[in-house]
């Protein structure tokens, strides 16, 4: 018999519940708070329901997977762990506006913390969902959401900009998505991955070859947007560059995990038959390697000359993409592992960077490198975690950056594709120019001011969940590793109905 | 019925993993026999009108005068120019519309079919209403709070 | 006592945890900590040094610990925290702790940002320690990087007016050597699921394995592997193209921190070459041989006959060093025991020679402000002690009969006279050539007239003499009393080359 809406065990779906429920409340509270009121305590309530929505999530682990109609909302492992990285990387973003984002100068405070959580539901949308109408609503509940917090600072140039050049963008980008979705629709009248999955051999076997590629294609294209690799990446330094820096951190960590955790999904799910039929190898790879590795050299030579913080940190961000590419294309031995570690490291160095990057641009009133100057004398603690998580960035150990490019390179080198990992070590190498070069900013210049920097207590806490995030799992891979490998991955690419992976 | 399995190399992709795929297929010319459709909604889309103005042309008397040629508008003199900018007000309203349009559009078929599927569901199927008439409540008041409904 | 090499590692960190505690305004008991935080591992590694058994063949001291787990395809590759010490590492650990504690006095010179100096200054030597010590690539890579990182800052922050270039420049040359290591070490990771150097031993020296292998179209990536390798050690040694970072390392670091540099660092690189080229890649060491020799030939000449033409003391020192790493890499590539003696003694050697020679120049800066050869001269009335161990620190470069010089330079080439007597023959030109430039060095510093303005520089105190004085003593006690050093590497060595025979 057919499953009905009341069959169906609903209380999985909690942390998206409650995230909405959240976002709900905050937005009447908004409206019948006073307008000179301090919203402040938006973002401490929003962490909180966060939280919540973490324990509900973890506890999940551990139990056989689970979906509501027609794999629409669907848990697996696969989905639980992205969520948890998605939310605690909002978590932080929401620790970091609890103290970053004023009132005076943001006059949407309470709009801010709900369009947040309501970007964040979309995350936890596409990362656990198996239906393609789903996670495009997740898709755009992220970024349309996305649109407004890149433009909230209303009254700045630069936000407007960002704004603008990311509405524009990444409608085209949606529309790509969309375009190719329509194709994967007409080829097999599902929105199902797991029918698409069954349905595209056969169109694929029955001279439909091109279609099923142009689909994948599309797609790609436009979430080559999403996840900021080049050549789709223009509007990558604008946007983090005029976002609130807070946003910012939202846009390089949660967004990018999100989007990979889509990728993936769609992706794996849906087109892994190509390998078989060898067509994987021919097409498919060189073209995903062909963006990793432009996204690798682009990323990091343009960062060579930047500046601003958050511009350099944009193409930093464009490069990460890169390196994220590798094992989704090469279909290494530790595909899902290696993704997830680097992701969970890119989270906590990037939400550190961006933390420092915000306070010095309070500091300093610009968010120009020349801002780190000296930085080393006036707060040595700060100039000390950043100085971590450059290194991390840089993929030096004893750091999680350093692991988490050893895991992927394990992918290209497992695989026998030398000359990805040839250009991103050597794109590292490069990169460790500019990295390098705010650490001489911290240490080897002088400071323009000579009294010492305060640290406040969030940012603090912050660094010190940065830092030991970023050494921690430097140094005892093993404690996130194990957790990673005991996942069921395999389980996301699996219908619920075909029973447990085969031996 | 046709069935394809697709075992995936174990030393590639991390534990074993076997997807058993079988599914009736689509053949060749069944997938453009469903764009057929489209292409006649396509084709009819664009001949009604020629062919509505030009059976119109031939049936109607042609006696033009100053009066008779002046651009119809609703039975009043037209003024101004043909290009008209509105209020951005009227946006707003546009927006507003959207929330009770949407509305009546669930709304209506599942009023008629709400004695039908409460007899499958059960009582969750009010629920499941009370759920979105709320989230489009909460739009309401916002409309509200952000003064919307105030003309000025 | 097994922990012994974890001890020696990591006991800098102690003097980083006392140096934390005391506030940056109290610079003389910063420098005092910064000195004796050294000490531990000094003595701790001399104390190996005499515990060693040279009876022995193999890894001493050994212990292992589980580090993590990386779960791929099923399988759990392990990876190990382990250490210990074998002959070709101990007499590189015993001059590491003697250098570092030198040149920590040296460090003495250094005026502002003490703490952070001497901060970096331990972890350096942490990395040091630890990349002499490690027993697992992986381990390896880490403290590897450890020195990279730590000399960059120090470099960066103390050093002469061009120090941030330089320290860039450093950067980059050494990061792409460190890229081709992991690229490196990543590759045996996937053909041998294990990064434990006594696994690798076996496998590499298991015929069988080796044939498998080879039928499975692994012989590609082991010379790929091979070459990045080499790149990467030749990189650090340095080898002819790859020789500019060091040459601006020399001239605008601080001192104390080039003797570190080219006494110890520089080493890193032939402790590279032998323990993972030679030791692990023999069939293919034993291809490349021909062309290694032809590197060091041309290191050799190429930097004595620039070392001939500069004007800047410091410069004159770093090109020798260059055509000293050229003997190293002759050494190795003699492919017997003489020569790859002579590559470790050459290495022990040059380490302390060169700390001798970076001390007395940061003396003489300390007392002169110029390293120019023009500027100084007639030294030797003003100050005849300096002056008189530079003559004999510039005696044992050129390789007197005597120090430790001679040795290193007799073994490396008896090994290579063996092999290649051509080459050989033509590398003994740059022994002619070294006599030639450091004695002009020498002669122009301290003999002739006093240059104007130098009559009220004063000789050394006893704080500069003392460390000096130590040095000296190794470097005659290494040329009268070989077999301090030789003995501890023997067997080690003998059993790399009687394997790559067979």
């Amino acid at each position: 018999m057919e499953k009905v809406l009341l069959d169906y065990d609903w209380t999985v779906m909690a942390p998206e519940i409650i995230i909405a429920a959240a976002a709900a409340l905050l937005s009447l509270a908004d409206l019948f708070l006073r307008e000179n009121t301090d919203r402040r305590f938006f973002s401490w309530f929003s962490l909180a329901a966060v939280i919540a929505a973490i324990f509900f999530t973890v506890s999940r682990f551990g139990q056989q997977p689970y979906e509501i109609l027609g794999d629409t909302y669907r848990v697996d492992d696969f989905a639980l762990a992205f969520k948890t990285a998605v939310l605690s990387g909002v978590g932080l973003v929401f620790l970091l506006s609890a103290w970053g984002v004023r009132q005076e100068e943001i006059r949407f405070r309470g709009e801010y913390d709900y369009l947040l959580l309501a970007a964040a539901l979309g995350a936890m949308i596409m990362t656990s969902s198996a239906d393609l109408i789903t996670l495009f609503v997740g898709l755009e509940l992220l970024s349309i959401s996305s649109y407004i917090l890149a433009g909230i600072h209303r009254e700045r140039y630069a936000s407007n900009e960002a704004a603008w050049k990311y509405v524009v963008q990444g409608g085209v980008a949606s529309a790509f998505i969309l375009y190719g979705m329509s194709f994967v629709y007409g080829l097999t009248g599902s929105t199902n991955l797991y029918t698409i999955q069954q349905r595209l051999v056969e169109a694929y076997q029955t001279g439909y070859d091109a279609f099923v590629l142009l689909s994948l294609f599309l797609m790609l294209l436009g979430f080559g947007f999403k996840i900021a690799s080049a050549p789709f990446h223009m509007w990558v330094p604008d946007v983090y560059q005029g976002a609130p820096t807070p946003v910012t951190s939202f846009l390089a960590v949660v967004s990018k995990t999100a989007a990979f955790a889509l990728v993936l999904r769609i992706v794996l799910v849906g087109y892994i038959f190509l390998y078989q039929m060898q067509i994987w190898q021919q097409v498919v790879e060189p073209v995903l390697l062909v963006l990793a590795g432009l996204s690798m050299v682009i990323g990091n030579t343009a960062a060579l000359h930047q500046t601003d913080t958050k511009r350099l940190l944009a193409y930093s961000s464009v490069a990460h993409a890169g390196y994220l590419l590798v094992p989704l294309s090469t279909l290494g031995a530790v595909l899902f592992e290696s993704t997830f570690y680097y992701l969970i490291a890119y989270l906590v160095m990037t939400m550190g960077a961006f933390t420092v990057a915000a306070l010095l641009e309070r500091e300093a009133g610009h968010g120009n490198i020349s801002g780190f100057a000296g930085l080393s004398r006036r707060s040595p603690g700060t100039a000390a975690a950043m100085t971590v998580f450059l290194l991390s960035l840089a993929g030096i150990p004893v750091t999680a950056g350093f692991f988490g490019k050893f895991y992927i390179l394990m992918n290209a080198l497992s695989t026998q594709h030398f000359w990805i990992a040839g250009i991103m070590v050597g794109t590292t190498v490069i990169s460790y120019y500019y990295y390098f070069g705010i650490i001489r900013q911290m240490y080897f210049r002088p400071p323009a001011s000579k009294d010492r920097m305060r640290v406040p207590m969030v940012p603090a806490l912050l660094l010190v969940i940065g830092i030991l995030g970023t050494v921690g799992l430097g140094v005892v891979p093993e404690w996130a590793v194990h957790w990673i490998g005991d996942l069921q991955w395999m389980s996301a690419l699996t219908p619920l109905n075909a029973g447990p992976p085969g031996p | 019925m046709r069935c394809t399995d697709i075992y995936i190399h174990p030393s590639l992709l991390g534990q074993g993993l076997m997807v058993r795929i079988s599914f009736d297929g689509v053949t060749g010319m069944e997938y453009w026999a469903n764009y057929s459709m489209t292409a006649i909604f396509f084709l009819l889309g664009l001949a009604l009108p020629a062919a509505a103005f030009t059976v119109g042309r031939w049936l109607r008397p042609h006696h033009p005068s100053a009066a008779k040629i002046i651009t119809y508008e609703s039975g009043v003199d037209p003024f101004g120019d043909s290009r008209v900018q509105f209020h951005v007000r009227y946006y707003l309203f546009a927006l507003l519309f959207v929330i009770f349009d949407v509305e009546t559009v669930f709304l209506y078929p599942w009023a008629v079919a709400y004695d039908t599927l409460r007899q499958d569901v059960g009582l969750f199927v009010l629920v499941e209403m009370l759920i979105f008439v709320l989230f489009l409540f909460i739009g309401l008041i916002y409309a509200w709070k952000k003064k919307v409904l105030e003309w000025k | 006592m097994e922990m012994l090499p974890s001890w020696i590692t990591w006991a800098p960190l102690l003097g980083v945890l006392v140096l934390l505690w005391i506030p940056r305004e109290r610079t003389a008991a910063i420098r005092w900590v910064g000195v004796l935080a050294t000490l531990p591992s000094l003595v701790l590694s001399l104390l190996l040094y005499v515990s060693f058994d040279t009876g022995k063949d193999g890894v001493q001291f050994a212990h292992s610990l589980h580090w993590f787990y990386l779960p791929v395809l099923g399988e759990k590759w392990d990876f190990q925290y382990s250490m210990g010490v074998d002959g070709l590492s101990m007499p590189l650990v015993a001059i590491t702790g003697v250098i570092v504690t030198l040149a920590a006095l040296a460090s003495l010179y250094i005026r502002q940002r003490q703490k952070g100096y001497f901060l970096l200054f331990l972890l350096l030597e942490v990395g040091m320690m630890g990349v002499f010590l490690a027993r697992n690539l992986f381990l390896f890579f880490l403290f590897f990087e450890i020195t990279l990182v730590a000399a960059f800052f120090l470099i960066g922050i103390w050093g002469y007016v061009n120090r941030e270039k330089t320290a860039i420049q450093f950067l980059l040359y050494n990061g792409l050597g460190s890229a081709c290591m992991l690229l490196a070490f990543m590759g045996l990771l996937i053909l041998f699921r294990s990064l434990e150097l006594s696994r690798l031993h076996e496998v590499m020296h298991h015929s069988g394995a080796l044939a498998q292998l080879s039928q499975s179209g692994g012989d590609t990536l082991l010379w790929g592997i091979f070459i990045a390798l080499v790149i990467a050690f030749g990189i650090k040694l340095p080898i002819f193209p790859f020789h500019t970072w060091m040459l601006r390392v020399h001239a605008e670091a601080p001192p104390a921190v080039v003797m570190i540099h080219s006494g110890v660092l520089l080493k890193m690189g032939a402790y590279g070459l032998i323990r993972f080229g030679v030791e692990l890649f023999p069939v293919q060491t034993q291809a490349a041989a021909g062309v290694l020799a032809w590197l060091g030939l041309v290191n050799i000449l190429y930097g004595a006959v620039l070392a001939f033409s500069q004007r800047d003391l410091k410069r004159v020192l770093a090109y020798s060093s260059v055509s000293h790493m050229g003997i190293i890499l002759l050494g190795i590539a003699s492919l017997n025991v003489y020569g790859l003696q002579g590559a470790v003694f050459q290495s022990v050697s040059h380490g302390f020679i060169s700390a001798l020679l970076f001390y007395f120049i940061a003396a003489l800066y300390e007392r002169t402000g110029t390293t120019q050869i023009d500027q100084l001269g007639g030294l030797a009335k003003q100050m005849p002690v300096l002056s008189g161990i530079f003559l004999a620190g510039g005696m044992a470069l050129l390789g007197l009969p005597g120090m430790s010089g001679f040795v290193s330079e007799f073994l490396a080439f008896l090994g290579l006279f063996e092999t290649r007597p051509w080459v050989a023959a033509t590398g003994t030109l740059g022994l002619i050539l070294a006599a030639v430039y450091t004695l002009r060095a020498v002669m122009q510093t301290t003999f002739g007239p006093l240059h104007a303005g130098r009559e009220r520089v004063k000789d050394s105190r006893w704080t500069e003499a003392v460390p000096m004085l130590v040095l000296l003593f190794f470097i005659v006690l290494i040329g009268v009393y070989p077999d301090v050093i030789g003995k501890p590497m023997q067997l080690t060595l003998q059993t790399i080359i009687s394997r790559m025979g067979g």
